[in-house]
């Protein structure tokens, strides 16, 4: 494999494609978008994501990764500002920013808050598109030898750690991962062709439109949840916006926060199964304890604003490495990202970096200019975008229910989708009342096929026989250690719960030997 | 916390339920073909497990309900090993819900899409707007009541020129406009 020549292609040819007037127009409005819809508390950046897809499906693939992409980034920032101005994250990705973004605010300090969250996106977001271009095609070219046993275990690996990691209870989350399983099973065989779960419903031959799944689950189900938990009565009144550029002047300072945090996001984005939201969350608990003021957190500290929004960005870079590399999504964004490509007939995965070197460096081109339209975007924007806080609900809810809906019929002109859509929609508000999480769902609906495909292909390759196959994969220097992290990850939360049964067993032991007996009847 | 409990076990056996579904659905696939070639090994592998699961779930939640103890489920937050500050938490306060403005926010959606496609786009699109809008407490006044129409039209002419005129999407003949 030629490394250099693939370098070269990355940064070097789709200049062409994206360095259009239309183009750029439309990375720098699907910024503006993304940011809009992610100053709206409680509009996640994977609803506007997964809202907006269908528009995309007439423009050339480059442009609709470029589009989503600047949605997906724009969404992460957006979220920063209604995080400071009035303690409520705009997508669930910056609730470590309200905790330091809301003090800074009340004190008169909104436009110093958002100013570093904006540079601190650019810094981390710009940092992880450059590891994906550094490593995207290395890693492409070691996936190109993999074999079905290596994306095998990837594909358990990504449901194993999306199941640990994104609700209250792990059990919970195998069971949203298998229910996506069922769900991504549905329609005919791959490799016989016979119809599975379909009971008789042509228009389930195909399986379910990934589209209207995700619209279902993250769209409109999100707008019945605000409703129902009585979103659009707040009418919070946020604090001022001046002197966002002075964040400048935190810039180096901050600088050892901003590389250790935009490290630590990458790295989670291209675990397959974790995302920005974890990302941010584990920033912060690194940036508290290395901290020389680990007091000053949560009470107004920049560096506390910096770690949880740059790692949130970078983790988006970590996340495109894995999907686009391995055509194995990284989170839920990135599978709605996945879905969408291969919409447009893109899949991706290592063969894509060989045959359309040229749509992979756009890609990665439209992305840096993501970047840059977010921080200029931000920094001058911020004031006018804070706005969005005063639009009328009822209005906007009436919208996204709309764009849910149509967007959903213009996939392919289908009513039957419309009314999975929704069916999707009562199934994801019924998930968020039962905490059950939603993100191993649509993961394993993208993860379902290439799991059973994988495995189907190794005992075929086994001549049917599991034992064999097994001895396949726990002998593939790639599949056996990334099994053995997914048993890990399964044996962890029990080793820890004993472990904390009997250091509470030992307490109450020392607890009861150390207090005086008390008094009894006769002693008195 | 007993409700959320409650709920588990609830939750736990809808799932065995469903295992038990899927297992039913592919009943009638021979169990006899090789493994490599059984479409029905991945159904099936995935209904025992969502029974597996659903029994767990369904046990956690009833052993939490009878003995008190405290589980996962009972914290804030995600289960990894990161300390999530207290003044976050503090700010989850008793959650509002409104189950009947969300029943009439989905059967809005539901008549919607029901007849959008059927009846007449404009028609329907116009009218679902000024509906969700007055449902969700858009000012009642003569002024909102104007605002609110000519909100509705513009958003209509939106979506129809976006979807309908600049992608090409074919809408079917309709009764109404």
């Amino acid at each position: 494999m030629n490394l250099e020549l693939a370098a070269g292609n990355i940064y070097l040819d789709g200049w062409g494609l994206v360095f259009t007037p239309t183009t750029l127009l439309m990375i720098f409005v699907s910024v503006l978008i993304g940011m809009f819809v992610g100053a709206i508390p409680g509009l996640t950046a994977n609803m506007s994501v997964a809202v907006l897809v269908p528009l995309t499906f007439t423009m050339d693939p480059a442009v609709a990764i470029s589009v989503l992409a600047g949605i997906w980034m724009g969404a992460l920032y957006g979220g920063t500002i209604p995080a400071v101005l009035i303690n409520m994250p705009g997508t669930p990705a910056d609730m470590m920013t309200t905790l330091d973004g809301y003090p800074m605010s009340r004190r008169g300090e909104a436009g110093r808050a958002i100013g570093i969250g904006v540079i601190s996106s650019f810094t981390a977001g710009t940092f992880a598109v450059l590891i994906l271009g550094m490593f995207g095609p290395a890693l492409a070219s070691v996936a190109r030898n993999f074999g079905s046993a290596e994306y095998f275990a990837i594909a358990v690996l990504g449901l194993s750690v999306i199941a640990f990691v994104s609700g209250k209870s792990m059990s919970k989350g195998l069971a949203a991962a298998l229910l996506g399983l069922l769900i991504g099973i549905v329609g005919r065989d791959i490799m016989s062709g016979q119809p599975r779960l379909t009971f008789g419903e042509p228009q389930l031959l195909g399986g379910f439109e990934f589209i209207a799944i995700v619209v279902g689950i993250f769209g409109l189900s999100e707008v019945l949840e605000q409703i129902f938990k009585r979103q659009h009565t707040l009418a919070p009144k946020p604090q001022r916006i001046k002197n966002v550029l002075s964040a400048f002047k935190d810039v180096w300072p901050l600088r050892w926060v901003l590389a250790r945090s935009s490290v630590i996001g990458t790295v989670i984005g291209v675990a397959p199964g974790a995302g920005p939201t974890i990302a941010s969350i584990i920033s912060y608990g690194t940036q508290k304890q290395l901290s020389k003021n680990p007091d000053q957190m949560g009470k107004g500290a920049p560096e506390g604003i910096a770690a949880s929004d740059s790692a949130n960005n970078a983790a988006s870079g970590g996340a495109m490495l894995t999907m686009l590399s391995l055509g194995i999504p990284g989170d839920a964004l990135t599978a709605i990202l996945l879905g969408a490509l291969v919409v447009h007939g893109v899949q991706p995965g290592p063969l894509l970096f060989d045959n359309e070197p040229t749509l992979v460096s756009a890609i990665f081109i439209s992305l840096l200019l993501a970047n840059v339209g977010l921080l200029l975007i931000g920094l001058f924007g911020a004031r006018y975008l804070a706005r969005v806080l005063d639009v009328p609900k009822p209005l906007l809810y009436s919208v996204i229910a709309l764009a849910c809906i149509i967007g959903t019929f213009a996939v392919r002109g289908s009513a039957f989708d419309v009314m999975v859509m929704l069916a999707f929609a009562a199934l994801g508000f019924v998930f968020s009342r039962l905490d059950i999480p939603k993100a191993p769902l649509v993961l394993a609906v993208i993860l379902g096929p290439i799991l059973e495909e994988n495995l189907r292909r190794m005992l075929q390759l086994n001549d049917g026989d599991p034992l064999a196959a097994g001895q396949t994969l726990v002998t593939s220097p790639i599949a056996a250690p990334i099994l053995l992290l997914v048993l890990v990850l399964f044996c962890l939360p029990v080793v820890r719960s004993m472990r904390q049964r009997s250091k509470a067993k030992k307490a109450a032991l020392a607890a009861a030997s150390e207090s005086p007996a008390p008094a009894t009847a006769k002693e008195q | 916390m007993t409700l959320t409990r409650y709920r588990n076990v609830a939750t736990g056996v809808a799932l065995a339920l469903l295992g038990g579904g899927t297992l039913w659905a592919v009943a009638a696939m021979p169990w006899d073909r090789p493994p490599a070639i059984d479409p029905a090994l991945f159904p099936r592998a995935i209904g025992f497990g969502l029974i597996l699961i659903g029994l767990v779930v369904a046990a956690l939640g009833a052993y939490a309900l009878r003995s008190g103890a405290t589980t996962a489920e009972d914290a804030e937050g995600v289960p990894i090993d990161v300390e999530i500050p207290e003044e976050l938490l503090a700010e989850h306060g008793e959650e509002q819900t409104d189950w009947k403005l969300a029943l009439g926010l989905s059967a809005a959606i539901a008549i919607y899409c029901l007849t959008a496609f059927q009846v007449g786009f404009l028609t329907m699109t116009a009218l679902f707007v000024i509906a969700v809008a007055l449902l969700l407490g858009h000012r009642r006044t003569p002024r909102g009541y104007i605002s609110l129409v000519i909100f509705s039209f513009i958003v209509t002419a939106a979506f129809y020129f976006g979807f309908f005129y600049l992608l090409g999407v074919r809408l079917p003949r309709t009764l109404l406009p």
